[in-house]
């Protein structure tokens, strides 16, 4: 019985151990409880401080990229006013005469072809009918008529 | 503590008593002060058995503790408090052998860099010592089973409850740890 007794436990715990083992148990829960209210409380503030940041950085993305636009803009204007300022004026009276001079003789070879390409019924019209044409005789349509529904030889 | 009027009739109560009165806030501690001195002897022999030494004892007991006070209220009675309170116990020894010992499971034995016991507690020549050392060759689940069943005097059924395992599993692992044990003994002596 007493071997058996002894048998009981396989392992010894140092003595007096049990006796503080609730009050640490409960001061470990304290302790845990206190973490966890902690890190409640932190957590709100982290979830406001990443709320604010994330305004924040939505705002400063919309910021910079409208700054960005504007920089482009100016640059563009730049850029043209640039382009604008290094062609001088000679060079525009050049280029312009050359154009011109280039659209007047595109414009007298249309009209040459135009011409040609106009049939010639002054060959096929009879010399009265280009008088008549011309205005120089006016046309007897009277005559024209009686003749044509067989009233006059 | 021993100030609340029902402080005197706590150790009256049953577990299942108790954790209803654990629900009320005015009588949390009371009633969990009763639970923890019914069962921290048995949790911390239960978790020493398994991680052979006191310090890492003393943790896992204290966690086991911490986690039933966690949990209490959710408890809900479908297994016995002492089979709920020995898994707590059970899992939060293996989490501690698994910070030491990775990937370590019931069916392994435990290092024997682990096994580090304090002397001055232990007569090194006692049945009881040459009971431990064949005890820690032995792989975690059939040590766990063999201390449940031969120093807990739990049935198969419950320790059913606190493994979760079938109980002709346990007696399997139950035979072939007194097999093992008396091998040690036999060539000890």
């Amino acid at each position: 019985m007493k071997q058996e007794k002894t048998l009981k436990q396989p392992h010894e715990a140092p003595q007096g151990y049990f006796d503080g083992f609730n009050e640490r148990v409960m001061q470990k829960v304290a302790h845990d409880n206190r973490k966890k209210l902690h890190w409640h409380v932190n957590r709100r503030f982290l979830y406001a401080a990443a709320a604010i940041l994330a305004i924040i950085g939505i705002g400063l993305y919309k910021v910079l990229n409208q700054s960005e636009n504007r920089v482009i803009q100016v640059v563009n204007t730049r850029q043209m006013k640039t382009v604008k300022d290094t062609i001088t004026p000679e060079i525009i009276t050049n280029r312009d005469e050359k154009l011109l001079q280039h659209w007047e003789e595109e414009a007298v070879a249309l009209t040459a072809v135009k011409v040609s390409e106009t049939p010639k019924n002054t060959e096929e019209l009879s010399i009265e009918e280009e008088l008549e044409a011309a205005g120089l005789i006016a046309r007897d349509v009277e005559t024209e008529w009686l003749s044509e529904n067989e009233i006059l030889p | 503590m021993s100030q609340n009027p029902l402080s005197n009739t706590l150790n009256t109560l049953t577990d299942e008593q108790l954790v209803e009165l654990f629900v009320y806030q005015n009588q949390r501690v009371p009633a969990f002060n009763e639970i923890m001195n019914r069962y921290r002897k048995r949790v911390y022999y239960h978790v020493r058995n398994l991680l052979q030494n006191h310090d890492d004892a003393d943790d896992a007991a204290q966690n086991t503790f911490v986690k039933i006070w966690e949990k209490l209220e959710t408890f809900k009675g479908q297994s016995q408090l002492y089979s709920w309170i020995y898994r707590i116990a059970t899992n939060e020894a293996l989490t501690i052998l698994r910070k030491k010992v990775p990937n370590i499971s019931l069916d392994d034995v435990l290092p024997e860099t682990m096994g580090t016991t304090h002397g001055h507690h232990e007569t090194s020549e006692s049945v009881s010592q040459k009971l431990r050392e064949a005890m820690s060759q032995l792989p975690l689940k059939q040590k766990m089973v063999f201390y449940l069943r031969y120093f807990e005097d739990l049935s198969y059924a419950q320790i059913s409850e606190v493994t979760e395992t079938s109980e002709g599993a346990l007696k399997a692992s139950y035979f072939h740890a007194v097999n093992k044990i008396e091998q040690h003994i036999q060539r000890s002596i």
